[in-house]
């Protein structure tokens, strides 16, 4: 412990110096930017930034895109919040509640849950991250696929609670989002599904193009049905909401930062499942879970500390064993190579400087997403000061540009206005669009962990080893729970009446 | 089994569209001697849409090559099969509170006719992109749908596209490096 901080004492001796400020908070700003502009992740932030660093030394390049890391994480919130566009695929359950809040007035009460969420995650992540790396990262590497077909299984269970009253529909939903995903070609023998002669298929549908068109094209198709004349986003709250208002969520940011980390440790699990496991996490404890998916500040807590958490989390495997547990991981993996220099337990001997430098600069970054995103938070939520026949149009725009800018080609604006017809067809007869998000985001990896299962252990890798079983049983118990749960307090209600 | 799988798979998107459709015309008309279904047509019709995705790739994964080791536990059908037995249950789920009248009934039409014309304007742009290029495409939309939602203004209609043209560019072109086209017409230009 005592060599933990005299190591991370040296490592903020090198934070603190002009250079190594200045291209942390370059990187904080870069990455807040890029992360808010739908189909810019925080992978291709970080990738844009990486030829700057050649030049630079090491720990310098290092701060400069652990800065864009962190604000791209963070950025993804913004155009979430404000025009429910997720600039990051993990945003999108940040949009489930900040939207609605948005939309009703508390456009500063959910910006600011939003930044401080995030700057809180990060800082719970980045604890994880010093104090436990090694270790954990051991622990990951021992799961099977049995255990990350459990952890989809578990995912996917937040369906239950996601779709509120219209639950059977939400399932509906999901089983269609996973359908979807199994379209192009197939992980194993590379067998082409449903491709229907269709080369572009064959990589299947992009992630951000389909949110961004489930939920920004789908929403605005449906504003533009009910558009009024002269509307305007109510004018209530721009004002970020004081200290000690967000005393209020503490519970949810912690809980949520705490296991975002964890998921995040995983290689391939990733923000965008952390942020939907913690927000079905956060709508179980609530003691107001009709208020999710409404306006509900804990929902937008929930998401952002676990997403952003779980950034540090992504962390534990590249620096412990070397092994990149995320594009952004890998994209952080090449830049130390570029430099000679190889992750790994070595590298917490050989240069602990660089490592603890790192740590202390992911503080720094937290602390200048708070400044930065304090400061643009006044002038981002005039967004919703522009009128809807100004803003309805650039939204569409925008999208259209965030989708090209995927893979600088035409089929993921295609997806994204494919996806923006069924959003709109969703929206407006009941069926939640986020359950489609999670088909989408969770089928790959159950598909493969499955398959990869019955291939080493066959059928009784499901049970005969514990922590599946665990993971199985908690996710079993996550759905049946509810609705036993609802049945007992219906009984009891009747017995009362009678 | 197989042969139907083939005949499906063996179809263009055009025509998967097309038999979308006529999935969704045989619901709707097995559901009109239901008069109790009347008020939930557009959510049965939700429903015997992803029912119909969920079939069709059910019946093109007999269509696929058998693995040649008889050890493999499972194949690239497993998976497709194993969602479209799972959706069943779940669309009987979804199904039964509109039979029994306890779901919320459809909603009525808005302005759909606005919501077509900003779709066709969408399309529009999108195929224009490869003749005009993105900057002008994109501005002509712009104009197209602040006009649509009776955006009179000049100075709006004016500065609105030109400033997105202007951002766009730096932003994204030179910024970020995104290549958007330029369009046929301008290209011999650069």
């Amino acid at each position: 412990m005592m060599d933990i901080l005299v190591n991370l004492g040296g490592g903020f001796g090198i934070m603190f110096t002009p250079m190594a400020i200045f291209l942390c908070l370059l990187g904080v700003f870069a990455g807040i930017t890029f992360g808010a502009i739908p189909g810019i992740s925080p992978s291709m932030a970080v990738a844009l930034l990486l030829p700057m660093t050649f030049r630079l030394e090491p720990i310098l390049g290092m701060v400069l895109l652990l800065g864009a890391y962190k604000g791209a994480n963070y950025g993804g919130s913004v155009s979430a919040v404000l025009i429910n566009t997720p600039g990051t695929p993990s945003a999108a359950v940040t949009g489930f509640d900040g939207y609605p809040m948005a939309k009703t007035g508390r456009v500063g009460e959910a910006m600011g849950v939003s930044l401080y969420a995030s700057m809180i995650g990060g800082i719970i992540g980045t604890v994880v991250l010093i104090l436990f790396a090694a270790p954990l990262a051991r622990v990951a590497l021992e799961f099977w696929p049995s255990e990350y077909f459990a952890l989809t299984v578990l995912g996917l269970t937040t369906v239950a609670t996601m779709g509120g009253k219209n639950w059977q529909k939400a399932l509906v939903a999901v089983v269609f989002g996973l359908l979807l995903n199994t379209v192009g070609m197939e992980p194993f023998a590379g067998t082409r599904r449903f491709t229907f002669g269709e080369v572009r298929l064959f990589e299947g549908f992009s992630l951000v193009p389909a949110i961004i068109g489930l939920f920004a094209l789908g929403e605005l198709f449906y504003n533009l049905e009910h558009y009024v004349k002269g509307e305007k986003f109510d004018k209530l709250a721009y004002k970020l909401p004081k200290l000690s208002y967000y005393l209020t969520v503490w519970k949810n940011i912690t809980r949520a930062g705490v296991l975002g980390t964890i998921i995040g440790i995983f290689p391939g699990a990733g923000g965008t499942i952390a942020a939907f496991i913690c927000y079905d996490v956060e709508k179980r404890f609530s003691k107001k879970p009709d208020e999710f998916g409404k306006g509900a500040p804990e929902g937008v807590a929930a998401a952002e500390s676990s997403n952003s958490a779980s950034a540090g989390g992504a962390l534990v495997p590249l620096l412990a064993l070397g092994i990149p547990g995320s594009a952004t991981a890998a994209v952080l993996l090449s830049s130390l190579l570029v430099h000679g220099l190889n992750p790994g337990p070595e590298m917490f001997v050989d240069e602990p400087e660089l490592v603890y430098g790192m740590f202390a600069s992911m503080f720094m970054a937290n602390a200048f997403i708070l400044a930065v995103g304090l400061l643009g938070a006044q002038l981002f939520v005039r967004v919703t000061d522009l009128s809807k026949k100004l803003l309805y149009p650039l939204i569409f725009v925008f999208a259209i540009v965030g989708s090209y800018a995927v893979t600088n080609s035409m089929y993921p604006v295609v997806v994204c206005v494919a996806f923006g017809v069924v959003g709109w067809i969703f929206r407006r007869y009941g069926f939640p669009t986020a359950p489609v998000v999670l088909g989408i985001v969770l089928g790959r990896l159950a598909e493969m962990s499955f398959r990869q299962a019955l291939m080493i252990g066959g059928i009784e890798s499901f049970y005969q080893r514990p922590l599946t079983l665990i993971m199985l049983a908690t996710a079993i118990a996550a759905v049946v729970y509810p609705i036993v749960k609802k049945r007992i307090t219906g009984r009891a209600a009747i017995g009362r009446e009678e | 089994m197989e042969e139907l799988g083939r005949f499906f798979a063996t179809h263009g998107l055009l025509m998967q569209l097309v038999f979308l459709i006529i999935a969704l015309a045989v619901a709707w008309v097995l559901i009109r001697p239901f008069k109790r279904l009347h008020p939930y047509t557009g959510q049965v019709l939700v429903l015997a849409g992803v029912f119909w995705i969920g079939l069709l790739f059910f019946m093109i994964t007999y269509s696929f090559p058998m693995p040649r080791f008889a050890a493999v536990a499972t194949t690239a059908a497993t998976i497709p099969r194993f969602w479209f037995y799972v959706l069943i249950p779940v669309t009987l789920l979804a199904f039964i509170p509109m039979l029994r009248g306890e779901e919320q009934p459809d909603p009525k039409w808005g302005s759909v006719w606005r919501v077509a014309i900003v779709f066709g304007v969408l399309v529009a742009s999108l195929f224009a992109f490869r003749y005009i290029g993105y900057y002008l495409s994109s501005a002509i939309f712009l104009v197209v749908v602040m006009w649509l939602l009776e955006s009179r203004s000049k100075i709006e209609l004016v500065a609105v596209p030109v400033g997105w043209m202007i951002f766009s560019y730096f932003f994204f072109a030179r910024l970020l490096y995104v290549r958007l086209p330029v369009g046929t017409l301008f290209a011999g230009l650069l």
